[in-house]
């Protein structure tokens, strides 16, 4: 409860941490509520095309097939979150999973768990996701299955340093001395205490992966039946000197959405590691 | 431990992760469904028999484990296979292809090594005053803009509204530069990519060089040379520039494969004739070899940059040697 309590006292003194929040809380709600008031398809061509900003009916005017901007960008903000959320979720049961089992059983287990964790954090990432999405079909879930895949790792180099570190404290010697089974260990007792660090790291996975999925589906790789901001930076991008707004628009919601998340990600680390962060400050 | 079996060990580690990349790209294929042969066959309505021929002379028939040596023994010999599309050999359109990455993934380090450590050495210098903040905030928005959208952004700019850098490519088409014309053709036309996907590198840079000025301000043997009356250039030169390097090319390192990523989205931006544009466009045309081809040759490039920069690392920090 006390530590419940400082947690959310370190968090509400951090500024940047609170203004990144309140930003987000707010393309949450947004995201939530709006498409409720307006429950027309973002891809619906109702209107004239390339109608400009604070056209009556259309706040941010409409694309070139006549689709509304605003529109577009609240289904984009779902799912750009959503994508986010869902492959960091990916990314953290594979990574901690991996780096856990490595720092807890060391040995042979763990060079060859780092050994292909080292392969994942080497190889081309973007290019890796390409051939995924092309071999397994452009959906949403191949989107999130190949960012998961090419993140995990420095969740893993994290949870293996915690776990090492932990696994010789006295209470996991009394947890072995009591005849628990090593799994149970690892997973009861150590795991709990070791995971603050890769709290801080998911945050900022989060707001890589809305980078990733971005870059995707500008290049048309991503889900042709989910509206995203990657999309319709891409898609707008033949107009780029007659609509460059349709091009702007889109990349401030992810600039504003990617800074948001950092920030908080960064209170996150002031908070739950407060010697990390001192260091980090004067960094 | 010593840098001769430093350098062995890392050099077992990539043989190791040359052959992970190996089975990985083997399975991939795989994973696909149907195989290369209903690929080729796709619309027709062709001859079981000659299917079936087409299958036992590609060797698609025989066990698994068979398949994977044979193909292993050809990328060992250099054979990645072969474009169907394009009627040529995939290494040799891979590597037609790498001069203009590497260009550009130069020009990116370099500009973002130098505004970096300019930056980073302002902000440590005026530490708490507006100009740390600026680059601070400058670093952060870095972090936070993709790539592919800043150059979009910057072309509207520069090339469409001031009318001074040229939008796309890598030549100006039909001018038929020689010599410095075309050196300097190519430099304008480097420019806007390399500010494109230099930014978020420039950020990074900028955060290491700024706190290990302000760590190596804080040790003893700066302060000694301080004591001794030497200058704050020459602090700067010979401490606190050495150690940002050093921070920087493990970095860089570390970092190689997603360089290489961003030039995928910056080259198709820009049209830049490179591999990762190469990559884009094999999956455009469907070509599912060219594509693997380019996964095998920049996974084995971006090992070598690895292994490179740990050898330099070795030159460089005298004290890799005890760390073992």
């Amino acid at each position: 409860m006390s530590r419940g309590r400082s947690l959310g006292r370190a968090l509400l003194a951090h500024k940047g941490g609170l203004l990144g929040m309140a930003f987000l809380a707010l393309v949450v709600t947004v995201a939530a509520v709006y498409p409720l008031a307006n429950p027309r398809s973002p891809w619906a061509m109702g209107a004239r095309p390339f109608l400009p900003p604070l056209t009556r009916g259309h706040l941010l005017g409409t694309d070139m097939l006549g689709r509304d901007v605003l529109l577009g960008l609240v289904h984009g903000a779902r799912f750009s979150l959503l994508i986010g959320l869902m492959s960091t979720v990916v990314s953290l049961t594979i990574g901690i999973t991996v780096g856990a089992v490595a720092g807890y059983f060391r040995g042979w287990t763990d060079e060859i768990l780092m050994r292909v964790t080292e392969f994942f954090q080497i190889i081309p990432g973007l290019v890796l996701i390409m051939l995924l999405v092309v071999v397994l079909g452009p959906t949403m879930w191949s989107v999130v299955a190949g960012i998961g895949v090419v993140t995990w790792p420095s969740v893993a180099r994290i949870m293996r340093a915690e776990v090492l570190s932990l696994r010789t404290r006295q209470f996991v010697d009394a947890a072995r001395g009591l005849g628990q089974r090593p799994l149970a260990i690892l997973f009861v007792q150590i795991l709990p205490n070791a995971l603050s660090p890769v709290i801080v790291v998911a945050s900022v996975m989060v707001a890589s992966a809305i980078l990733i999925e971005s870059g995707l589906s500008f290049l048309g790789l991503g889900d042709p039946n989910v509206m995203t901001w990657g999309y319709m930076i891409g898609a707008a991008r033949p107009f780029l000197r007659d609509a460059w707004l349709l091009s702007a628009i889109p990349g401030v919601a992810i600039v504003l959405t990617v800074l948001a998340i950092n920030m908080v990600g960064d209170s996150l680390t002031t908070a739950l590691n407060p010697r990390q962060a001192r260091k980090a400050e004067r960094a | 431990m010593s840098r001769l079996s430093y350098i062995g060990e890392r050099l077992f580690r990539s043989v190791f992760v040359i052959f992970l990349i190996m089975v990985a790209s083997f399975f991939l294929i795989r994973l696909a469904p149907g195989d290369i042969v209903d690929f080729l066959m796709e619309g027709g309505s062709p001859d079981p028999e000659y299917v079936a021929a087409l299958r036992r002379s590609l060797g698609i028939d025989r066990p698994l484990w068979e398949q994977f040596l044979r193909y292993a023994g050809g990328l060992l010999s250099l054979d990645l296979g072969y474009s169907f599309r394009m009627q040529e050999p995939v290494l040799d359109i891979v590597l037609a292809r790498m001069p203009a990455t590497l260009l550009l993934a130069a020009s990116v380090l370099a500009f973002a090594l130098v505004s970096g450590v300019a930056l980073g050495i302002v902000a440590a210098r005026s530490l708490g005053r507006w100009q740390d903040s600026a680059v601070t905030a400058l670093s952060l928005l870095g972090y936070a803009t993709p790539n592919f959208w800043l150059g979009l952004m910057i072309v509207l700019l520069f090339a469409v509204w001031l009318d001074i850098l040229p939008p796309f490519g890598m030549t100006s088409i039909g001018m038929g530069y020689t010599g410095l014309a075309h050196a300097g053709d190519v430099a304008a036309h480097l420019v806007l990519p390399t500010i494109a996907l230099g930014t978020h590198y420039m950020g990074v840079f900028a955060r290491i060089t700024r706190a290990t000025m302000i760590d190596v301000a804080d040790m003893d043997f700066v302060k000694a040379a301080r004591a001794k009356g030497i200058t704050e250039a020459q602090v700067v030169w010979r401490h606190v520039f050495r150690n940002a390097m050093l921070a920087v090319v493990t970095y860089t390192g570390v970092q190689a494969g997603h360089l290489v990523s961003g030039t995928v989205l910056i080259e198709t931006v820009f049209s830049w004739p490179g591999v990762g544009r190469l990559a884009y466009d094999s999956i455009a045309s469907r070509d599912h070899p060219l594509l693997l081809g380019t996964f095998l040759v920049t996974s084995v490039l971006v090992i070598l940059i690895n292994l490179a920069t740990d050898i330099v690392y070795t030159f460089v920090d005298p004290r890799i040697e005890v760390k073992g």
